[in-house]
């Protein structure tokens, strides 16, 4: 499927009291072009932290969902996080990864592996209670319901095609004031 | 007066950390932090999380502070070498506070070849990144985790206590 059909479908479904946690790269950007009201923090660099860092969040707000949007690319670099994911057992946590084998916002180059392994049959050996995967676009928003309707923690990998998403311009906001902003928006939650 | 040993040294530690509101400890074990693990995963009111990589505690603990709950990091300081990348990103890009307490090995008292580079480059590798950190040897110091919870809070950057053997065990490892 395309980048852009999954940020919207996660937008239409996503429940609105969820954070979403993203990790750098072209997930992140698909995230935030969708404009959605969701109170969301953009990770940036350092890469391969993004996912612990979200796990932190979930563990920090136990009484909202929270969403983690990443790239293979950054998950890879930190699988064994999924270990730590499932020892530490957040039932507010998700995942869903981008996944095309591909380091898109470096250029395309391959991932170590690529077109070999299975995400969801990784996370599903992490002991993920539920895993799985979906490229096809017209599967793609029943998939999407049903891991966003999943009682605790679950894992999707989307299967993205290939597009060209080079670096953008620096944004206006550097990451010490994204985070700043997160943070009050967080504090101003009233549900 | 008998020495503290490993547990009692233990017991004050987490007093410490429960003393200044932390709740949540993300952990890959050191044989010296065996009993500091302990205690604190005994703790009904502590949450210990059990990572596969020295960075990922980092990440927790970073997690934890834009959602408002105080963290904090227990490794060995090959850990922190292995983590400089994410140190150096929450310090100067994310400017997120993270409190670490650290294993020193390598020192004067350790007594294997492996861990002396460790202790020869840790403290070299923190002073490169800016990074305040300070030595805990005793007891006596272990109110500096307060302080260097207060003052990873104010500089918004990663803090760091190093612990020697003294600080964490009953013995010197003289005889080990």
């Amino acid at each position: 499927m395309k980048r852009d059909l999954c940020g919207k479908l996660v937008r239409r479904h996503l429940d609105p009291r969820s954070l979403v946690y993203c990790a750098l790269g072209s997930s992140a950007r698909t995230w935030r072009a969708q404009e959605a009201p969701h109170v969301s923090y953009y990770g940036s660099d350092p890469m391969g932290i993004a996912l612990s860092t979200a796990l932190g969040l979930a563990l920090a707000r136990p009484e909202r969902p929270v969403l983690f949007i990443g790239g293979d690319g950054d998950l890879v670099m930190g699988l064994g996080c999924l270990l730590t994911v499932v020892g530490a057992a957040p039932k507010n946590l998700k995942l869903l990864i981008f996944d095309n084998g591909r380091y898109e916002t470096g250029g395309g180059q391959l991932l170590a592996g690529s077109g070999f392994y299975s995400l969801a049959a990784i996370a599903k050996g992490a002991g993920f209670p539920y895993a799985t995967s979906v490229g096809d676009s017209a599967k793609a928003e029943a998939a999407l319901i049903e891991f966003l309707a999943q009682p605790g923690l679950a894992f999707l990998a989307a299967g993205i095609d290939q597009e060209d998403s080079p670096y953008p311009p620096a944004p206006a906001l550097a990451q010490v004031e994204e985070r700043t902003l997160f943070m009050h928006r967080l504090a101003a939650l009233k549900d | 007066m008998n020495p503290l040993d490993g547990k009692a040294k233990a017991a004050l530690i987490l007093a410490e950390l429960k003393a200044v509101g932390i709740d949540l400890v993300a952990t890959l074990p050191d044989s010296w932090l065996t009993d500091l693990i302990e205690a604190i995963d005994a703790d009904p009111a502590m949450t210990l999380i059990r990572v596969t990589r020295e960075e990922e505690a980092i990440g927790i603990c970073a997690g934890a502070f834009l959602g408002g709950r105080k963290a904090a990091v227990l490794a060995q300081n090959a850990g922190v070498l292995l983590s400089t990348n994410a140190l150096a990103g929450l310090a100067y890009h994310h400017q997120i506070p993270v409190l670490l307490l650290v294993a020193q090995r390598g020192g004067a008292e350790d007594n294997q070849y492996y861990q002396v580079y460790k202790g020869r480059v840790t403290v070299p590798v923190l002073d490169a990144l800016r990074l305040p950190h300070h030595a805990v040897t005793a007891p006596a110091h272990y109110s500096l985790i307060g302080k260097a919870h207060r003052q990873a809070q104010l500089a918004r950057v990663p803090v760091l206590l190093l612990f020697d053997r003294l600080a964490l065990l009953g013995d010197d490892g003289a005889s080990s």
